[in-house]
């Protein structure tokens, strides 16, 4: 077995697969290096949203970032489809978030104006529709909807073929997927790293760690602080339907086989990602308020899934300060972003620092966020 | 071909319902599966991504082929669904 | 939501395993509640029993009218049976939720006794998803239930007990134009015969499989042994059925063709609340793990019965037993000794009834071929995922079945793995040349039958949002 490469990559969920492919799609010799069949894997469990309307409220690069990555997603799905023959089922005609009361309706209205209408103007991105013209698009939302927000931003695809593309992907560019390696070890010297598996030993010039919640622990060993914890969705799935909702929703999305995602929570249980009766409940309560019809819809499978947040949830993207050549990249928004990973981030690591748009985003601002904490 | 009573004894076939429209009778008690193998269907369904048809397999409620629409209820498996009268049911 | 019902033991299931368990319980003076997805008692074996006209009591066989007594002294133990009720969840703290149609009704337990039983093994082969192409052991649900019997030309094709019982039912049943082909692989009787010596006591199952398989010779239109291939084709339903033997090929027209390779423990409920699992290579199927008991690596859940490891309905009584008396020592309402001795003569009859089973597992253990597909045949019934897709992820590195189940869709569909998880474990096994065992099975979750979101509804709680994070 190879064991040296210029690049490896530290988990094969939607970051580290779309970072290898971007390397590899620069000649760049990567390998992925991924856990067994049973991992926590964030990628799994992932809604398939692409979605921009509520991202970076506090913190604008965010808000940037994600309609970068949003105008670039049609060039990047239609590539991956050229090389795969895989079509991830990108839809980008917008994406809706309800309200349920006229409160809702002003307090989401001021959201979006402080969005694409304050300090990073965006003409045209939204539109807050009142229930009359929301009808027209989803009639068959409940008489408890007033209205949403529409971001012509948003869009959504299929998480499951996006995964088995940038898999599929980097592999037809050249670069190794190697899974059942979980990485046990990492060590640093002058000119490589040497990562450890249970049955390896690899070598490489550049060393990315994405791999998601173990980024914690993996980051320490090459003296990067990576602060991020679980956040637990759960999610329900219903029986496949003739299509109904053509565009998707925050908490509701049909896929293109016909089946109907409803989601979510968002709860800080720590590593437990077990589905619950009260939760999934409570996700039926609410989707039944938005589309009352689906009451007799039959429910065919749950999951959960954790999150991998940072401190102030917008991505994390650090170069280690001890040694250049090591990366660490945290996100919960695999999808939106996953077009950022596969140029920007990339890049980043085959010029050995942190390019633009990605600057922002380094890793110290928690630290420094933490010291303001204290001053304050 | 159909299924048959046992040893051809007689029975009172007295709920009426309807399947594509198809007006059938069925014998109180009876699964929709049983029903409509009674009235000679096989098929209850087309499968949604390439159009085949689908009929009971399992006929115990573990392997969700027998999937039919009933108005008023939603999907049902019908080897799990006794026939009331009047029930209108459409092919899954 | 309404009120949690607390109660002492929490049974899944009212066939034999879960009578008897109802019935220990009862004896004990512990509380105990059945809860049962079906309408009348009896599980899969003594299905329909108590409301079994006199003609299909004798049709059956004294095997089944057995079961008379065992529901009658159900009945008479008091304990409680909600009936119509599918148990969609079962907690680490033994909690068990169920789907009673119109609501989720939650019941605390001190310990939980999971009888579930067991589902037919998945028959792939080319055709099985044909119209007509049914499971045999369903059938016999038609026949015990219903009433009802095929016309027409039948085939049944498969190996194992029931296969030839149904067979044999069927022909007394008035079916008069029946073809077996019998699957089990010729050397399989060289291998069995030795296992027969320990299977002392054990010639009335003999005798009983004689009898059944001559009088299958005798009614049958066509009997073929050693059958080593077998497919199905068909415009709309089942038309024609290929097959292969030492003796030559064949094609036989027909209009139904059943199935059946043998049953596999449905533990649905026990791999969602993470129950360890093992993969039993005798018998070529995944069950629980557990400890002469039968209690789970899951304290305080216990598998009894077929949902343990397949046993047959005699064996299945005593197993349910056992966990009662666990559990009793475990609450506190038996002393350990009192449960030494209540254990020993039953333990011995557990041992009695499963010493025929080396013998049979042997005898009618399935071909690899008609376990584990190969080409355009499908896997996974519910997305139509054929083995030549699972093999091509295989290439793509897919490692396992949950990986598999993300890249294929192989396990999403509302079965829930029923009838493709053990195949795809054994495919996955054999294209990375790894042990079953190794490959594992599919993450199982909660609810473990679908339900419709309104009734899913009315178990919310409401819940406290953890800090509003952006996303």
């Amino acid at each position: 077995m190879t064991t040296r490469y210029q690049a490896i990559v530290v988990g094969g969920g939607l970051v580290g697969a779309a970072i290898a492919f971007g390397l590899c799609r620069k000649g760049i010799a990567t390998a992925v290096l991924d856990e067994g069949d049973r991992a926590y894997r964030a990628a799994r469990a992932n809604f398939g949203l692409l979605w921009v309307q509520s991202k970076g409220e506090k913190f604008r690069p965010y808000a940037l970032l994600s309609r970068h990555s949003s105008e670039m997603w049609p060039e990047f799905a239609r590539e991956l489809r050229d090389i795969t023959n895989i079509d991830v089922g990108l839809r980008l005609s917008g994406g809706l978030t309800f309200c349920l009361s006229d409160e809702e309706m002003q307090h989401r209205s001021a959201l979006m104006r402080h969005q694409f209408e304050a300090d990073l103007p965006c003409p045209g991105a939204y539109e807050m529709l009142d229930r009359r013209q929301l009808l027209d698009l989803v009639p068959q939302i409940g008489p408890e909807v007033a209205g949403a927000s529409l971001c012509r931003l948003d869009g959504d695809v299929n998480p499951l073929r996006l995964l088995r593309a940038l898999i599929s992907g980097l592999q037809k560019l050249g670069g190794a997927y190697l899974p059942g390696h979980t990485v046990t070890g990492l060590e640093c010297s002058p000119e490589s790293f040497t990562v450890t598996t249970a049955t390896n030993r690899f070598y490489c010039d550049r060393l990315v760690l994405a791999a998601g919640l173990a980024n914690a622990q993996l980051g320490q060993q090459i003296n990067l602080n990576i602060p991020v914890s679980p956040l637990r969705g759960q999610i329900l799935v219903t029986e496949k339907q003739l299509p109904w909702l053509h565009l998707p929703t925050h908490i509701v999305r049909q896929t293109d086989e016909g089946g109907v995602i409803i989601g979510d929570s968002k709860e800080d249980v720590g590593f437990d990602d077990g589905t619950t009766p009260g939760v999934i409940g409570d996700i039926a309560t609410r989707a039944l308020r938005t589309f009352p019809h689906l009451s007799q819809t039959l429910a065919i499978r749950s999951w959960g899934g954790l999150r991998i947040m940072t401190p102030d949830g917008a991505p994390s993207y650090s170069r280690s300060p001890k040694r250049p050549g090591a990366f660490a990249f945290n996100v919960h928004s695999g999808v939106t972003l996953a077009p950022i990973h596969a140029t920007f981030a990339a890049t980043s690591v085959e010029e050995g620092r942190i390019v633009e748009p990605l600057l922002p985003f380094d890793g110290e601002r928690f630290a420094l966020q933490t010291a303001a904490q204290h001053a304050a | 071909m159909r299924f048959k009573p046992l040893h051809n004894t007689p029975r009172e076939r007295t709920i009426a319902f309807t399947f594509d429209g198809r007006a059938l009778e069925g014998v109180s008690g009876q699964s929709l599966a049983a029903a409509l193998l009674e009235s000679g269907i096989v098929t209850f369904r087309k499968s949604r991504d390439n159009n085949e048809p689908r009929g009971p397999y399992c006929l115990m409620g573990t392997c969700f082929e027998c999937l039919v629409h009933v108005e008023g209820i939603g999907t049902c498996q019908a080897c799990v669904t006794p026939i009331n009268p009047g029930m209108r049911v459409t092919s899954g | 939501m309404g009120e949690v019902t607390q109660i002492d033991i929490g049974i899944v299931g009212s066939g034999p395993a879960g009578m008897a368990a109802a019935c220990q319980a009862a004896a004990l003076g512990l509380s105990a509640i059945v809860i049962d997805e079906q309408a009348e008692s009896g599980g899969q074996i003594y299905r329909g029993i108590d409301s079994a006209s006199e003609r299909a009591l004798s049709l059956l066989g004294p095997d089944y009218a057995r079961g008379r007594e065992i529901t009658r002294q159900f009945r008479a133990s008091g304990v409680p049976r909600i009936a119509g009720s599918t148990v969609i969840q079962a907690s680490k703290d033994l909690r068990l939720s169920a789907d009673t149609k119109t609501r989720i009704q939650e019941y605390q337990c001190r310990g939980l006794i999971v009888a579930t039983g067991a589902i037919g093994r998945p028959f792939p082969i080319p055709g099985w998803t044909l119209p007509g192409v049914m499971a045999a052991d369903g059938i016999q649900v038609l026949l015990k239930n219903q009433g009802l019997v095929p016309q027409g030309r039948i085939v049944i094709a498969g190996t194992g007990p029931l296969a030839y019982l149904i067979a044999a039912q069927l022909l007394a049943a008035g079916a008069d134009d029946l073809t077996f082909l019998d699957t089990t692989p010729r050397s399989n009787y060289f291998l069995a015969a030795p296992l027969l010596i320990q299977a002392l006591g054990a010639s009335s199952y003999l005798v009983k499989g004689l009898k059944l398989l001559a009088r299958i010779h005798r009614n049958a239109r066509l009997y073929v042994s050693g059958v080593n291939s077998l497919s199905a084709s068909g415009s709309n339903r089942v038309q024609r059925i290929h097959y292969e033997s030492a003796r030559g090929a064949g094609t036989i027209d027909a209009d139904w063709l059943l199935l059946h390779q043998g049953v596999i423990p449905d533990s649905p409920l026990l791999r969602a609340a993470e129950c360890a699992h093992t993969w039993n290579d005798q018998q070529l199927c995944w069950q629980p793990a557990i400890d002469a008991w039968g209690e789970t690596s899951q304290p305080g859940i216990f598998a009894v019965g077929d949902t343990s490891s397949i046993m047959g309905a005699d064996a299945a009584p005593h197993s349910g037993r056992l966990a009662v008396f666990a559990l009793a020592a475990r609450i506190g309402k038996i002393t350990s000794l009192e449960r030494e001795r209540l254990a020993a003569p039953v333990r011995d009859r557990l041992l009695k009834h499963q010493r025929i089973r080396p013998f049979l597992d042997r005898l009618y253990r399935p071909a690899d071929n008609l376990r584990i597909p190969t080409g355009d045949t499908v896997v996974c019934r519910c997305e139509n995922v054929s083995a030549n897709s699972i093999a091509t992820a295989v290439t793509e590195g897919c490692p396992g079945p949950n990986q598999l189940k993300f890249f294929t869709r192989c396990g999403m569909g509302p079965c829930q793995g029923r009838y493709c998880g053990t195949t795809a474990s054994e495919i996955l096994a054999k294209l990375t040349a790894s042990r079953t065992q190794d490959i594992g099975y599919f993450r199982i979750r909660p609810p473990i039958k679908p339900v419709r979101l309104e009734t899913l509804a009315t178990a919310a709680t409401p819940v406290k949002k953890a800090e509003n994070y952006q996303v």
